[in-house]
């Protein structure tokens, strides 16, 4: 799934390691959802959109298949 | 308190749980390594429970995951292989049924751990599947 978290980091000036702290979780798991290796949760999906004070769909796009 | 002190202080507590393993081993007392084994995890478990950081979350899991099973399946084959050619040289008249009842055993264990494993990840990462 294709995302727009890290436009949304530079835009709120974190790093990776702040925002991780800020959701939670590890460095390593924004670096795996920032390069589209990892599709989060969707407690943390949520988490984001509370930080970001967006909707999840304007941080994660889905794509259709077929 | 702080990842890289944990760190510090996990490393010491693998060194010294090594060594009580050895220890017991060349002492030829079977409680010692058990003792030293079971008191080194408690100690690593406690450590990692203080750590003001997060250092585990549902990708570092998953990946944990992965890497434990592979781990095990290549581990265990190893010691199949290994422990049937043991088994098949020890003897002059190579000893099939022994090893069919190892190979047996290894499977039924392999079983088990995986079935185990499986359900604790699964509660684990409950609700923070991709």
């Amino acid at each position: 799934m294709k995302n727009k978290l890290r436009i949304f980091r530079a835009v709120h000036t974190l790093t990776q390691e702040e925002l991780a702290e800020k959701l939670g979780v590890t460095r390593h798991t924004i670096i795996a959802i920032e390069n589209e290796r990892y599709d989060p949760s969707l407690g943390l999906a949520f988490r984001m959109s509370d930080l970001f004070g967006v909707p999840i769909e304007d941080i994660f796009i889905h794509e259709k298949q077929g | 308190m702080q990842k890289n002190h944990a760190t510090i202080a996990g490393i010491a507590v693998a060194v010294a749980m090594i060594a009580g393993i050895m220890y017991g081993v060349r002492a030829g007392n079977a409680a010692i390594p058990v003792l030293s084994f079971l008191a080194g995890s408690g100690l690593l478990f406690l450590l990692k429970r203080n750590v003001d950081t997060v250092i585990e979350d549902e990708w570092t899991l998953l990946v944990e995951q992965k890497a434990s099973t592979m781990t095990m399946n290549l581990t265990s084959f190893l010691f199949t292989v290994i422990g049937l050619f043991l088994i098949t040289i020890s003897s002059p008249e190579q000893n099939y049924d022994q090893a069919a009842l190892t190979i047996a055993a290894i499977l039924v264990t392999l079983a088990i751990v995986y079935i185990a494993t499986t359900f604790w990840y699964s509660h684990a990462l409950r609700g923070t599947g991709p």
